[in-house]
């Protein structure tokens, strides 16, 4: 399968007719559900909740209104406290900067923790064809889709919908794992194989959940330890960073983390929340010697000027609003070709490529607002999503839409005119009758010519009934006149009666 | 003109309102608020950490005992930090016959490879955290960062009085001022469920955590 947001319609009727996967990922989708909704209730009830989670909109909100403040902020403290801060403007210049530390470190091995914003970039790709250097995924669904070289199927849980018989033979195949279908004999190897590359990785390389910028530190929150690992044993750190990952201070940052794990993995916290300053002192030997965070836009400052899609930019990746979707939860990730799936991926991707190529996404959902119900930091995914469609429809430069063509645009534009005119809906309902029945068979339209041969390609319409609603309605109320009338004629009194009362 | 700027700019030429006010503060807690022992230790254990409360630090030494007996331990790593200078790592050692080593006795470069071989790793902590039974680790030369993840068994000594209430209260006094260089928060056990939704404990760091709570 060509995975990528262009073949969206192709992927997914494939992966549609992949019953067991579907139901797999509904189950997991509802137990993480449950989990999450239990662990919400830390904060009281349901409108308490709705308080915790107002709370978190409002520091994403502060945030994004201060965005540049906080930026500039967060680079003059982090500077003091002995990181350097480079910026990247897009993906290209990304991978160019930590080349460019790769060669100044002489860095032969990289451990990575999982960062979905590396993957956005494609650094390992790139890294290791430019810079020919290995690199190790050390969260284990990120290692497990590493080896296999496919795209996470889940921004937290990115193997989740991996069979156990999968995973054993990736390993198998891959890292000469013995075969073993047992969970915890599967973890202590890959535990024992990925902490030699551990210890002795020269550049560990993360991303980074929140960015203080009344401190200049990093907050990284996992449960498995890796970044732990990758944060404390190589000699350099580059910790990787979208701009709208900085907060105010850590006030903030801890009532985000809570929102985030509770509407992740619904823990109230994770195993390990990290908090680093800056390089080890000369004193110390756990550490890095030097470390860097690399600021990176992609897209994301154009989007910042719309005030609509800057909203897309409030996101903390807990990925709750992927285990509400009606599409994501029967095609899965796939059919989204790209990092990230789901609403998330409908909301963020148009961004970041553009909206000719992303079309598909935005155009499948279905506007049941599930992923806006419970999204902890404010999101109004409808809200981007409409914005998404007019842009098209209307064309933008700026995310590279174009305009819709003459056809398309001219087939709304006699609808809209049908529309508003009782007398020509009317005529066009006739016609548009007779020719779609023209095409029935056993009383269904399965195909169409021309323009409308898309919409037909996955969906059949029941052949028109022989009258329509209005006509319908017209016959029932000339029935009933005539009804009155006879009964009038049988009996006069009683329908005199009826008159004057 | 350099990536920042460019993006610094693009920022700040938006063209939609802001608010006159540059930010609003959500929420810091005033002082300083102590926690419930019994809510940490119960949210500890629920996190997968064994959890003791004991008088004092002859018990907790009486326990260490046990443990490295137990599992047969051969390498011990402790921290350099004041509390646990008060147990008898010597007498320990004897006791076991196992190698007790402060981090303050280990040179930098045989550090790495004996906390990588150490079966147990014993610190303080600066704080601990009712609210979800984490403990708080100020890492510096005196607590490595190594020493509370590389081996399979973790202790950590807690006294009574370094539980606060909940994170928020940690928050105000972060917002103070961090002096160190890196700070964790650990709560329970390293765990995964990447294998199909199996939560298998110990992926890559500590397999197992004991608590003490002392005082």
């Amino acid at each position: 399968m060509d995975l990528r947001p262009e073949n969206f319609q192709s992927v997914a009727e494939i992966e549609v007719a992949k019953v067991a996967q579907r139901d797999f990922v509904v189950m997991v989708a509802g137990v993480f559900n449950y989990l999450c909704d239990t662990a919400m209730t830390a904060y009281g009830d349901g409108s308490a909740q709705d308080e915790a989670r107002a709370a978190g909109a409002q520091i994403r909100t502060n945030s994004l209104n201060n965005l540049a403040e906080l930026l500039q902020e967060f680079e003059t403290n982090a500077n003091r406290n002995g990181i350097q801060v480079l910026w990247a403007a897009d993906a290209e210049e990304a991978c160019q900067l930590v080349k460019g530390l790769v060669e100044k470190h002489q860095v032969k091995t990289i451990s990575k923790g999982k960062s979905m914003i590396s993957e956005e970039i494609g650094l390992n790709h790139f890294l290791e064809k430019e810079a020919g250097v290995k690199i190790y995924e050390g969260d284990l669904g990120e290692f497990i889709v590493q080896l296999r070289g496919t795209l996470p199927f889940h921004i937290v849980g990115p193997a989740i919908n991996m069979t156990v018989q999968e995973i054993a033979g990736v390993l198998q195949q891959h890292i000469d794992m013995p075969y073993t279908e047992v969970a915890t004999e599967i973890v202590s190897y890959v535990r024992t194989y990925l902490r030699d590359k551990f210890e002795r990785a020269d550049m560990g390389i993360t991303g980074v959940n929140q960015a203080i910028a009344s401190t200049g530190s990093l907050m990284l929150v996992e449960n498995e330890g890796n970044i732990r690992w990758v944060t404390s044993a190589p000699r350099v750190h580059v910790a990787l960073m979208s701009i709208e990952k900085v907060c105010a201070n850590f006030a903030d940052a801890f009532h985000l983390l809570g929102l985030l794990t509770r509407n992740c993995t619904g823990q109230a916290i994770t195993s390990y929340v990290s908090v680093l300053n800056g390089p080890r002192r000369a004193e110390e030997v756990d550490g890095p010697e030097a470390m860097y965070v690399v600021i990176i836009d992609n897209g994301r400052s154009i989007a910042y000027q719309d005030p609509l899609l800057k909203d897309a930019l409030r996101c903390i990746r807990c990925g709750r609003c992927g285990i509400q979707c009606p599409i994501y939860l029967r095609i899965g990730a796939n059919p989204y070709g790209w990092i990230y799936p789901g609403p998330i991926g409908n909301v963020i991707a148009p961004v970041i490529m553009d909206l000719d190529r992303t079309r598909d996404l935005y155009e499948a959902c279905t506007l049941c607002g599930g992923c806006q119900s419970v999204c902890p930091s404010g999101m109004s995914h409808l809200d981007i999503m409409t914005h998404y469609r007019q842009m098209k429809v209307k064309g933008d430069d700026r995310f590279g839409g174009t305009r819709i063509c003459i056809k398309e645009r001219s087939g709304f534009k006699i609808l809209a005119r049908g529309m508003q005119n009782p007398g020509l809906y009317k005529a066009g309902v006739k016609i548009a009758r007779r020719f779609l029945n023209q095409r029935s068979q056993d009383g269904y339209i399965t195909q169409m010519p021309g323009p409308m041969s898309g919409w037909f390609r996955c969906r059949d319409f029941p052949e028109m009934p022989e009258k329509t609603f209005r006509q319908r309605w017209q016959d029932e109320l000339q029935e009933e006149a005539r009804q009155t009338a006879d009964r009038a004629v049988a009996h006069p009194e009683a329908a005199a009666q009826n008159e004057e009362g | 003109m350099s990536s920042r700027a460019m993006i610094l700019e693009r920022l700040n030429s938006a063209t939609w309102t802001k608010p006159s006010s540059s930010r609003e503060v959500i929420s810091t807690p005033a002082s300083i608020v102590s926690g419930d022992v019994e809510m940490f230790v119960s949210k500890a254990t629920a996190a997968g950490a064994q959890v003791e409360e004991v008088g004092s630090l002859d018990e907790v030494q009486n326990r260490l005992v046990q443990i490295v007996q137990e599992e047969q331990l051969q390498k011990i790593v402790i921290t350099d930090e004041e509390n646990l200078k008060e147990i008898d790592w010597e007498q320990l050692s004897q006791q076991t016959k196992s190698q007790v080593q402060s981090i303050a006795q280990l040179p930098g470069e045989n550090y790495r490879s004996y906390v990588v071989e150490a079966g147990l790793g014993v610190t303080g902590c600066k704080y601990a955290l009712a609210e979800t039974g984490t403990v708080v680790l100020e890492h510096s030369h005196s607590n490595e960062r190594l020493v509370s993840h590389a081996p399979d068994h973790y202790v950590c000594i807690v006294k009574r009085d370094q539980i606060l209430k909940d994170r928020y209260v940690l928050a105000s006094l972060f917002d103070s001022g961090l002096s160190s260089t890196a700070w964790t928060l650990v709560t329970g056990v390293s765990r995964t469920a990447d294998v199909a939704l199996q939560v298998v404990l110990g992926m890559h760091g500590p397999r197992k955590v004991t608590i003490f709570v002392v005082g």
